[in-house]
């Protein structure tokens, strides 16, 4: 297996051809390179699979000998400097690049039918490809120098396809906001990336981290410098993994297409920041308030995310904030240090926020086919519901996604978020806390995600509260007018539900009565409309694979404690690598503990989802819930509290919890107040000085031609007027 | 156009300061030319000031190289070599030093002297802009490297801090008010001064990588800014609008100039892969490797240049999204909207493969340059 080694720096390079193909092609040959257009995709899913074998045979040889490979080439030569390329291979690059790798072919399968129809397929098959390659660059890069490299061109692959559809307006806003924020981010990098070379002079992570230790060790840094540069560094993780004070661009980034949200934002680049933290951790650790700065940035991060999760229409953008949320928890654990469990989650949440992706984007596209293709309208949870008779595969796709990552003990999220949780007790009681109730929110807002899109029925039909709406009727063809006259008439009688399920606020005010008129107005008309079709079976079978790796993919830290052995692959893939608070507890003797902490997180997800129920429970559906709801009206003046309180938190949600507004006032309108500015300083100060030496020079020149001006009378009157000055000056000094 | 050429190379091979002298007075009459002959309707008043700044600063360049030449022998010399060797009391030095560095700073353009740019590439043809951004800009650069640095070794000791210092400020203030610019040729034309800054940088830390990252700067920003100029030229063609607010959803009826236009703001972004990022991160590498300097002042200059690295993608991006992003239907004839022919293509392309090139492999230009800044920063450590 050594030619392996040797011959793993051409992992990134493997899925390179094809953009630079598709580009030549599509710049030199438009026409045969659309015909072919099909044929473009195999290439690419086969190059994929190659580096996907390629990465797991290197993995299993981590795991039977943990060892790293280095290789280094000079890329540039000169005295003083030298740029060097390398690889540098080992646990962490292993388990990243299996999981770009696998998840990108699913993807890739599941885009092919999902893009068919697009103008740009092959340009997304391109960007597709382009954004592995760097991302595979990234992950086995060995300095960081080859780091800061790939993560500006994963961002700019990211650019590129939150813009594919550039002739939306909100994309083009989109992706520049996406671009902007995480150069924002990649500024801090490049600092905190010269200061540490100034510091060691060093880019190479191995003799960074031992000249950096020993420098530690002599008590030879300047502590506050240090630290400045640490936290720039991390500051590039904060933007690329949307970490609290620039998640701004991830929930704008979903105006992509809904592959990419699977690839880029939930499953691969949004982790980078992650890895980077991961990779950078030795150095970390030896600064000690930057490891609080990460957790503390993570807490805060898990906090937001859930809570603006809270009351997104938009079935993507509630996707997004809860990917948002659930980097936080992994910044978070590794704040605390416990790498393994941020990796594990890492894994975990990769997984299944790919297969929710998926089975949202194969919801979407069949909603699309209804009511027209807007973001605005197929994205909108409002309009779907009850979709679970007509796509069931997709629903069981997102049921075990949702289940997964409210943490429902046999699927991947348990184990690894269950990981966190109880190592957060050991951190800090607040944190853990906080980390906690998280969790039962994560369940609260996943389920309602998948409640307001599955059950009861589907609302699309009952899409009258604002008037241009209508309009998607007229697109479908096959009703018949009168049909739609009678269809008109019976929404007039409810306009309010509709309404409040546009907004989302407070759906259960709706009383007994207005819900029998509604399972009345249903009744009849069900047949008379068209509805969602499952989707193909390019589309389902990635799906269903996510969905066993989904289900299985937590085996892999389960402990099989068989013979005394704690043999668990995942901690044996990362054992030389750090643990700072399971030094002596590494081994799961305590599995009461253990027990104990995941019952608790078990109840809290119920808790959760049973909420999510009782609130989002279709209000058509059974007498029981009426009678539930009922009840819960009844309460009196307590329930004018919690519905402030409610109203209070859908608010916040609603508008972001006011961050982007605040950015958009200060910052956006800042730089446009500072460029005004310059722009007239530039004008007027400037320009104006040298017009002014312009226009002086004009004057001067005019009266001198004036007083030049060839009068013989005016000549002698100036003569004159001088020999009588040189006179009374004479007379002067001889007196 | 040919005697504008035959004035520039004139000006970069020239070994004799008298020649170079009048190779840059040279060129100025083509330029002149173009730009009162084909430009836009404010073409006269950019010319001639365009013609009054480079002449202006040409009265200081005149100084200088008279004064360097009669200064010291018993006959006028003007050979670059036997100059170089040449030391000059101290005064005398920084007052030849300002005199180049004010000729200079008109043409490259340095901050307070840049207006004359933004209004001639504005007006002009964009062939004139390409060969004004590609080459004319570079040539204060050049001259900035060749006279003041070789020649006044001791001054430019003492103006670098300045240098730096302008430079930064350069590549904040104009990167901020190419935002607020309007027109799509002086919002290019305003990010090419911003780029400058980082020569003006890289010139002025006298270190090997710094001197090496300008040289790369100076050589990659002439092909971006002239590949970016000639793309806006032809999109102009086609669109009949400068003013980017009127622009939007180009993209659909020309992909293929809306594809390089992307890569190229790309590329003047920084984006690595490209030349501009080497050259960059070589700046960088200048100013923070550079012995001559606190830690302060270096982490604050560092600081506010990649500040302007924020900048630098907010306008570009912006113009790039105005102009081809969103839907817009034109009410202008759209029989004029076909996409890039062959010859627009290829002009393009073959732009941008040295941009690709540098950016991929930049020891083709390192290893050339690097013998000839040994030996100009030879004289800063051992004299």
């Amino acid at each position: 297996m050594e030619h392996a080694d040797q011959y793993s720096w051409i992992i990134p390079f493997v899925p390179l051809p094809i953009p630079i193909l598709i580009g030549m092609g599509l710049l030199l040959f438009p026409t045969a390179t659309k015909n072919l257009r099909r044929m473009w995709a195999f290439p690419n899913i086969l190059l994929l699979s190659i580096v996907m074998i390629f990465s797991l045979d290197l993995s299993i040889q981590q795991i039977n000998g943990s060892s790293i490979y280095q290789y280094v080439w000079s890329w540039t030569i000169n005295n003083d400097f030298s740029f060097e390329f390398g690889y540098f291979i080992d646990s962490l690059t292993s388990i990243m690049s299996i999981l770009i790798t696998t998840v990108g072919i699913f993807v890739l399968i599941y885009s092919d039918n999902y893009m068919s129809h697009d103008e740009g397929y092959l340009r997304f098959f391109a960007y597709m490809s382009l954004f592995n390659t760097s991302m595979l660059g990234l992950v086995t890069s060995c300095n960081l120098i080859q780091i800061y490299i790939f993560w500006e061109l994963v961002g700019m692959c990211s650019y590129l396809l939150i813009g594919f559809w550039f002739t939306r307006p909100a994309a083009a806003n989109a992706c520049q906001k996406a671009f902007v924020t995480n150069r924002i981010g990649d500024f801090g990098l490049l600092l905190g990336i010269l200061g540490f070379y100034w510091i060691t002079g060093s880019f190479e992570f191995q003799d960074l981290f031992e000249i950096f230790n020993n420098l530690i060790y002599n008590n030879e840094v300047h502590f506050l410098f240090v630290t400045l540069c640490a936290s720039l560094l991390f500051a590039g993780a904060v933007a690329k993994s949307a970490q609290f004070p620039l998640h701004v661009w991830l929930p704008d980034a979903m105006e992509g297409p809904t592959p990419i949200s699977a690839l880029i934002h939930a499953a691969t680049m949004v982790a980078a920041g992650i890895f980077l933290v991961a990779r950078l951790l030795p150095l970390f650790i030896v600064i000690p308030y930057i490891m609080n700065l990460i957790s503390l940035i993570g807490i805060i991060t898990v906090l937001l995310g859930a809570t603006l999760a809270l009351a997104q229409n938009d079935i993507k953008r509630g996707l997004a904030y809860s990917t948002m949320s659930q980097l936080g928890y992994m910044m978070l654990a590794l704040g605390m240090g416990s790498y393994r469990a941020a990796l594990f989650h890492l894994i975990t949440h990769a997984y299944s926020k790919a297969l929710l992706f998926l089975a949202s984007g194969s919801i979407i596209h069949s909603m699309e086919a209804i009511v027209g293709y807007s973001p605005e309208k197929s994205q909108n949870m409002v309009f779907m519901g009850g979709l679970r008779k007509h796509v069931p595969v997709t629903q069981i796709a997102f049921l075990v996604g949702t289940l997964s990552l409210c943490g429902i003990p046999p699927l991947a999220c348990f184990w690894s978020k269950d990981e966190i949780l109880s190592d957060s007790w050991l951190y800090s009681p607040i944190f853990a806390i906080i980390a906690w109730s998280t969790a039962g929110l994560t369940a609260f807002y996943m389920f309602r995600i998948y409640l307001l899109t599955f059950e009861g029925h589907l609302n699309v039909h009952f899409q009258k509260y604002s008037g241009k709406k209508s309009s998607s009727f007229y697109s479908i063809k096959l009703w018949g007018k009168e049909e739609q006259k009678i269809i008109n008439r019976n929404f007039r009688l409810f306009p309010l539900l509709t309404l409040t399920m546009n907004n989302n606020e407070q759906p259960y005010t709706i009383g007994g009565k207005k819900e029998a008129r509604i399972t009345i107005t249903n009744f009849g008309y069900k047949k008379a409309f068209s509805y969602p079709h499952e989707s193909d079976n390019t589309m389902l079978f990635p799906m269903l694979i996510l969905l066993l790796f989904t289900l299985f993919v937590g085996a892999i830290a389960i402990p099989f404690n068989q013979e005394g052995m704690h043999l668990d692959i995942l901690s044996k893939l990362l054992t030389p690598s750090i643990n700072l608070l399971h030094q002596n507890s590494n081994d799961f003797e305590d599995s009461y503990q253990f027990f104990k902490n995941a019952t608790f997180s078990v109840s809290i997800a119920c808790f959760g989802i049973f909420t999510a129920f009782l609130l989002y429970k279709p209000f058509y559906s059974s007498v029981q819930n009426l009678n539930l709801l009922n009840s819960f009206v009844k309460r009196g003046p307590k329930r004018i509290l919690l519905d402030k309180m409610i109203y209070l938190i859908y608010d916040w949600s609603y508008n972001r919890g006011y961050i982007d507004m605040f950015y958009s006032i200060s910052l956006t309108k800042g730089i446009r107040g500072l460029a005004e500015l310059t722009h007239f300083f530039d004008r007027r100060v400037i320009d104006g000085i040298t017009s002014g030496v312009g226009i002086t020079s004009f004057f001067v020149g005019e009266s001198v031609k004036y007083l030049g001006g060839s009068r013989i009378s005016f000549y002698l009157l100036l003569y004159l007027v001088y020999v009588f000055i040189f006179l009374v000056i004479s007379y002067f000094i001889l007196f | 156009m040919l005697a504008m050429y035959s004035g520039q190379i004139g000006s970069f091979s020239s070994r004799d300061l008298l020649l170079f002298f009048i190779m840059w007075e040279f060129e100025l009459i083509p330029v002149y030319l173009l730009l009162s002959m084909w430009g836009g309707k404010k073409r006269l008043y950019s010319a001639t000031k365009f013609i009054l700044y480079t002449a202006g600063g040409s009265v200081f360049l005149l100084i200088g190289v008279l004064g360097l030449g009669l200064y010291g022998s018993n006959e006028p010399t003007l050979n670059f070599e036997t100059l170089a060797n040449q030391s000059y009391p101290v005064a005398l030095e920084i007052i030849f030093y300002i005199g180049f560095l004010i000729a200079f700073a008109v043409k490259s353009p340095i901050i307070p002297l840049h207006t004359w740019l933004p209004d001639t590439h504005g007006e002009a043809h964009y062939s004139t802009c390409m060969l004004l951004a590609g080459i004319l800009l570079k040539m204060g650069a050049y001259g900035l490297v060749r006279i003041n640095m070789e020649l006044l070794p001791h001054a430019h000791s003492i103006f670098s801090p300045w240098l730096i210092i302008v430079g930064t400020m350069q590549i904040i203030y104009v990167a901020s008010t190419s935002l607020g610019q309007r027109n799509l040729k002086k919002r290019i034309a305003y990010s090419s001064v911003s780029h400058m800054g980082f020569i003006i940088i890289g010139i002025g830390s006298i270190t090997d990588t710094g001197l090496n990252g300008a040289i790369l700067q100076i050589i990659s920003h002439g092909f971006i800014g002239a590949a970016l100029f000639f793309l806006a030229g032809t999109s102009y063609d086609r669109m009949r609008l400068v003013y980017l607010d009127e622009m939007g959803g180009m993209a659909i009826s020309i992909p293929k100039i809306f594809t390089m236009f992307s890569i190229l703001s790309m590329a003047s972004l920084a984006l690595p892969g490209m030349s501009g990022f080497v050259a960059e991160l070589i700046v960088f590498f200048g100013i923070i490797t550079s012995q001559k300097y606190f830690l302060m002042p270096k982490i604050l200059i560092t600081f506010v240049m990649a500040i302007g690295m924020i900048l630098t993608p907010i306008y570009s991006l912006s113009m790039s999204r105005q102009m081809f992003y969103g839907y817009k239907l034109f009410n202008a004839p759209s029989s004029y909207f076909f996409d890039s022919g062959p010859r627009e293509l290829f002009v393009s392309i073959s732009i941008f493969l040295p941009v690709i090139g540098i950016g991929i492999y930049p020891d083709f230009i390192l290893s050339l340059s690097g013998e000839k800044v040994e030996t100009i920063l030879y004289n800063y450590f051992y004299r």
